[in-house]
């Protein structure tokens, strides 16, 4: 977290400048896959209990 | 004086990436009209008690296949196009230390995924490729409209978005890709990659999925099942037509940066020459030439709207090299055959509510096999190439065809089975007849009242 660089002049090096690019930028994706991951997952057991419903 | 001439060259280096970066960006907005004319066409195909379950799965197939195309989607594009080994290939532009390198969404290589002032080019070519990918998602969704889960479907929508199809891109659309080295496969347009895998992947969730409640009678005859509104469906299909303008110009690889094939000449992405000019006088001759194929025999404005895709799809592989006579007699063919193809296909039992394995799949195919009847010998690589490398031959244009069918059906045919065994595929019966948004979408689509009469389902 926080500013990466040692200043915005810095950032004109091939050099990524998004908040996590320090190293942080791993967690965020995993968290995004987790993330994913869980609203599939309650997106079907919802959908299933309203098939259920309706049987 | 010499500093004069740095400066001016600088300047206009500055301009020419600036215009390379918008020129892919601008890319990203018209394919989006491909998915305004998904959402259109689907939901116009589809009958008043399903409308909205339509459109929220072909938002979700968007959604979910942009979002794993960022994960590991793009990854799968630079690892593998010399074959599962993951080496690296001849113009040591693909491998899996190369993927790892340049497009993996953390450690080193997220410096390339993200905000750099230092690289114009990965945000905007991963954007294109992002929309191919959903394109191809999206493709498929049409033929499986009013009977397939939402949960389930987007599932497959994200194995073809961001695996199959890009597996197939990185072995016939990728200058390193085996079936371009070892065959000479020519696809510039993606009929293969794209619309063949599509398609065919379609085809084997549908042997699966099973076809709509009141689709076949008892002796296996079926009934037409129309949905609620073909205005939408055809400017639907309009929409996809001008979005298709941006899939085609996103193709070609602009001349002068680091990652350009020439300095002052525009390449195919497999480096051949190419001109935005060319795609000028090709696609709308395909629009023109699948229109009057389709009008033919069929005079039905859905079928003529689509025998304007399938007119593209037909001269994808070479929009780069035909001339504009030979588009409009092969795009007319494509339209003519279409129709004629899809009663084919639903004499087999198979419910394609909108054509999709017909339009995308066996227009692609035969695509890429008429590019190899008409351009063997052309080089399949630009000037850099290996000495040995293979030119556009009828066999290699075959072969590829086939490895596309391969990619597209097994991994739709395994993933559905998959889903269905664990009762994530088909709706069940009674909610198909109840209609799928009064069972699960809390909105209404005509709430001052149009209901499906009983007799649809």
């Amino acid at each position: 977290m926080g500013f990466p660089l040692s200043s915005w002049d810095e950032s004109f090096a091939d050099i990524g400048m998004f908040i996590g690019a320090d190293g942080g930028a791993g967690w965020w994706t995993v968290i995004a896959v987790v993330m994913t991951i869980v609203i599939l997952v309650v997106g079907n057991i919802s959908e299933q209990e309203k098939y259920n419903k309706h049987e | 004086m010499e500093e004069q001439i740095a400066a001016v060259i600088a300047s206009q280096q500055v301009t020419n990436t600036f215009f390379a970066e918008a020129y892919y960006f601008l890319t990203i907005p018209l394919m989006l009209l491909i998915h305004v004319g998904f959402l259109s066409y689907e939901m116009g195909a589809t009958r008043v008690k399903n409308v909205l379950s339509s459109g929220i799965k072909n938002l979700l197939a968007f959604s979910f296949t942009i979002v794993t195309f960022y994960f590991f989607g793009w990854w799968f594009y630079w690892a593998l196009p010399t074959g599962f080994t993951g080496s690296e290939g001849y113009m040591a532009i693909s491998g899996i230390a190369y993927a790892n390198a340049i497009a993996l969404p953390w450690g080193e290589s997220a410096q390339y995924m993200g905000p750099n002032m230092g690289d114009h080019a990965s945000g905007v070519f991963w954007g294109a490729f992002a929309l191919f990918a959903a394109t191809t998602a999206s493709i498929a969704s049409g033929a499986l409209i009013e009977r397939i889960q939402t949960v389930g479907f987007v599932i497959l929508a994200i194995v073809l978005g961001s695996f199959a199809w890009i597996i197939a891109a990185a072995w016939g659309w990728h200058a390193d890709g085996w079936l371009v080295t070892q065959w000479g496969f020519h696809d510039f347009g993606a009929a293969g990659c794209v619309h063949a895998v599509a398609g065919f992947f379609a085809l084997g969730v549908l042997i699966n999925l099973g076809p709509r409640v009141g689709k076949f009678n008892e002796d296996g005859s079926a009934n037409h099942i129309a949905g609620h509104n073909m205005m939408a469906t055809v400017i639907g299909l309009m929409l996809i037509i001008v979005g298709f303008f941006g899939f085609l110009m996103a193709c070609i690889i602009l001349p002068g940066e680091a990652w350009s094939w020439y300095g002052d000449a525009g390449t195919t992405i497999y480096g051949t020459p190419m001109t935005l000019s060319a795609l000028g006088f090709n696609i709308v001759m395909a629009v023109a030439g699948g229109i009057i194929g389709a009008w033919v025999f069929t005079k039905d404005p859905f079928w003529m709207m689509s025998g304007a895709l399938a007119g593209i799809i037909s001269v994808a592989s070479g929009l780069d090299i035909y001339f504009p006579s030979t588009v409009f007699i092969i795009s007319c063919v494509a339209g003519i055959i279409i129709k004629p193809c899809a009663d084919w296909l639903e004499g087999l039992g198979i419910d394609d509510a909108v054509g999709a394995v017909t339009i995308h799949g066996t227009i692609g195919v035969f695509g890429m096999v008429i590019l190899g009847a008409v351009a063997s010998g052309y080089p399949a690589l630009g000037a850099f190439a290996p000495e040995d490398a293979a030119t556009i031959s009828f066999t290699g244009q075959v072969v590829s065809a086939g490895v596309m069918f391969l990619v597209g059906f097994i991994p739709g045919y395994l993933v559905a089975l998959l889903l269905k065994s664990v009762g994530m595929l088909r709706v069940p019966d009674a909610s198909q007849v109840l209609g799928l948004d009064v069972v699960k979408v809390p909105a209404q689509a005509f709430p001052e009242g149009m209901n499906s009469p009983e007799s649809d389902a």
